[in-house]
């Protein structure tokens, strides 16, 4: 992929958003000369152990271009809620004609990375690669060639009302590439939620790769969902890294259900005391894809604490990988770490990796993991038939019941409707089971 | 109602029911009586179209339609329903969820359309008052931490509600205090009508006390040993199983 990556960015570098910043031309060729070094990882590392990227390695795909043509009734239909401030991007390019800033406020800042170069120059420059290791070959490549995204700084002891929507849409451009950036800061004090939510209009085959990241200053409460719905023939990587000060809180809601190759890194560092974060996540993966969830938390400081349920339900001929790391540093005492992965599997040729992983380098800490893998249950399968429920229906409805618990924990009514209708379809739940749930 | 005849059934090249004959008639009320391990349960399982039992001879009946080549699920359209021994936990699925789907898929067979969610909530609530049971109940998990009476309640509740021509009940009252079992037994009279058929299969005389029934089986080593009236039971609780199964 290297030589496909210096000639898009020789053919592009002079359109790609923040061109005329120094900084960033730098930071970009930085990035392109780590990438030509070291191309996409492989499987002999130790990361990229269960997920393929060979295929990745020699596509040829052109950097995407932006689409006009999205009804605006589309929109409506796929954004949670008509209240909330909207951010839509059409193959990684905003579009500000369909977008929404429903909450004026001071010290609240929403607006596109490009917009945002313009507007709060010394923002961006002041974050943009400060809270990821360039040192990394899916954060290079996004590096090299992002052409937008979306920058959300919530000032000190601003409490963001209604949740901040970032609607990711593809359509047509098949066989193209787009690359996400985001920038979270959430200031001293301040409360928000956003939901990235991803979707693709048409069957056709891209890759996408997303890198946000967020800092928590001290008290900041953000609650961050990522649902994703690409293209069955789409590739999707997404990095998270999360910053976390003292006493804030970062919640994390995932839902993966689309995508043919699917990675998500998600990696937290609670750096100072009485820091907590809670990552929640929901893997549903049927025919032959693939969805590979990576988790790092690093406890650095006292009193901090994680928890952390990512369960998985597996079909057909697909796999999912989930990689857990926690590890306590040396200090951080009385550490409260929590981590659960549970997993159906639905089919004899379903496939999950899972590794929870501990690494301890102090005493007095409490930390618990596990991994968990079973299959449908005979005897309620038999008990929900011998009601009168169809043998379609009753899977469907012990499927749903699986991943229900972790649905439950979503707080905001609108949002839990959103995956519950998205976990139903993509159970291939009938209509009478749909009703009964929603 | 239900006509068996001369059904064997094993289970992994095991004989468990060797030649089992029984006709229940509408409005009647069979009890089947018999030491652990004799078969009764395998007997209600099969009946209600469980996996993992081999019928090689024999036919079970009802109504004029044989039921061994249907689903469970058809089965119950058709009206048979199973109280379990062990009512099985489902994590994740509402009580009453379970109860409206089940409600509805006869409802569907019957070319009815789909019950009204209010008119169904209020029918509910006034059977569960019959039987002693709390509101909260019906948007609790089906039977997760149930207590063993809860359980047992639930499965009447669901057997009110889906008003089976077939009832067969397994070892409903193993594990009741008196009291729940006065609730359930007053649940099953309830029940009892001339168009309905059930069967109690119990290991003790105790529900009879309750539920009178029309007919007593004594079952043993997988067959019918012996059938009388309700003095059987009363005769097998004084003696034991033990001089029928030397017959």
């Amino acid at each position: 992929m290297q030589q496909h990556l210096i000639e898009q960015y020789k053919k592009h570098k002079d359109t790609l958003i923040g061109n005329k910043e120094s900084w960033l031309v730098d930071l970009r060729e930085e990035a392109l000369a780590y990438f030509l070094d070291q191309g996409l990882p492989t499987t002999r590392q130790e990361n990229y152990k269960y997920t393929n990227l060979n295929k990745l390695a020699k596509s040829t795909y052109q950097l995407s271009q932006t689409n006009n043509g999205i009804s605006q009734d589309i929109i409506d239909g796929l954004a949670i809620n008509n209240h909330n401030t909207l951010l839509v991007f059409v193959n990684g390019h905003y579009s500000a004609v369909h977008s929404r800033i429903n909450e004026e406020q001071n010290d609240l800042y929403i607006g596109s990375l490009s917009t945002a170069l313009k507007e709060k120059n010394k923002l961006v420059t002041n974050y943009l690669g400060k809270q990821v290791s360039l040192e990394n070959s899916i954060t290079a490549l996004n590096t090299v060639l992002h052409q937008d995204g979306m920058v959300i700084s919530i000032g000190k002891n601003v409490d963001v009302k209604n949740p901040i929507e970032l609607l990711f849409l593809h359509h047509q451009d098949d066989q193209s590439m787009q690359h996400v950036r985001n920038l979270i800061i959430a200031d001293e004090n301040s409360r928000a939620r956003i939901i990235e939510h991803h979707y693709a209009l048409n069957d056709i085959e891209y890759l996408k790769t997303i890198v946000t990241e967020v800092d928590c200053c001290a008290n900041s409460h953000l609650h961050y969902y990522k649902i994703q719905k690409e293209a069955d023939k789409a590739t999707q990587l997404s990095q998270i890294d999360v910053h976390q000060h003292r006493d804030s809180c970062f919640k994390y809601t995932g839902l993966d259900i689309g995508g043919k190759l699917v990675r998500n890194d998600i990696n937290v560092k609670l750096l100072s005391s009485n820091a907590h974060c809670q990552l929640n996540g929901l893997y549903i993966a049927k025919n032959k894809q693939h969805i590979d969830n990576h988790t790092l938390i690093e406890h650095q400081s006292p009193h901090s604490m994680s928890d952390e349920n990512f369960k998985g339900i597996i079909d057909n001929k697909a796999r999912a990988v989930f990689n857990g790391s926690v590890i306590v540093h040396e200090g951080a005492v009385k550490t409260d770490a929590k981590q659960s992965n549970a997993n159906l599997l639905l089919s004899d040729d379903a496939e999950i990796d899972t590794k929870p992983q501990l690494e301890i380098y102090n005493d007095d800490v409490k930390c618990a993991h596990g991994a968990t893998i079973g299959q449908l249950d005979d005897d309620a399968l038999f008990y929900l038939r011998s009601r009168g429920v169809s043998e379609q229906d009753a899977k469907a409805l012990l499927t749903f019941g699986f991943a229900k618990s972790l649905i439950d924990t979503i707080p905001e009514a609108p949002i839990r409707h959103r995956l519950i209708q998205l976990v139903l379809e993509k159970l291939d739940a009938n209509q009478s089971i749909k009703e009964f749930l929603s | 109602m239900l006509k068996i005849t001369d059904l064997k059934v094993s289970i992994e090249d095991k004989d468990i029911l060797k030649g089992v004959n029984l006709e229940v008639k509408p409005g009647e009320v069979h009890a089947i009586m018999g030491p652990n391990g004799s078969g009764k349960s395998t007997l209600s399982n099969v009946i209600a179209g469980k996996d993992g039992y081999t019928v090689t001879h024999g036919d079970i009946v009802l109504n004029g339609t044989s039921l061994l080549e249907l689903t469970p699920e058809e089965r119950a359209i058709l009206g048979v329903f199973l109280s379990f021994q062990y009512p099985v936990e489902i994590p994740g699925v509402n009580n009453i969820y379970l109860l409206k789907a089940a409600v509805n898929a006869q409802r569907r067979a019957q070319g009815l359309d789909e019950i009204d969610a209010f008119e169904f909530l209020q029918l509910v609530k006034e059977k569960m008052q019959d039987l002693k049971i709390d509101e909260d109940f019906l948007y609790r998990d089906v039977n997760a931490g149930f207590s063993g009476g809860e359980k047992k309640r639930n499965e009447i509740l669901q057997m009110t509600l889906l008003e089976p021509k077939l009832a067969i009940l397994d070892e409903t009252d193993s594990g009741l205090d008196i009291d729940a079992l006065k609730v359930v037994a007053e649940g099953i009279n309830k029940l009892r009508s001339p168009d309905r058929s059930i069967i109690l299969v119990t290991h003790y005389q105790r529900l009879l006390d309750y539920v009178q029934p029309d007919f007593v089986h004594v079952f043993s080593k997988g067959k019918v040993q012996k059938s009388g009236d309700k003095n059987l039971a009363l005769e097998l609780e004084q003696s034991g199983y033990g001089t029928i199964e030397t017959k």
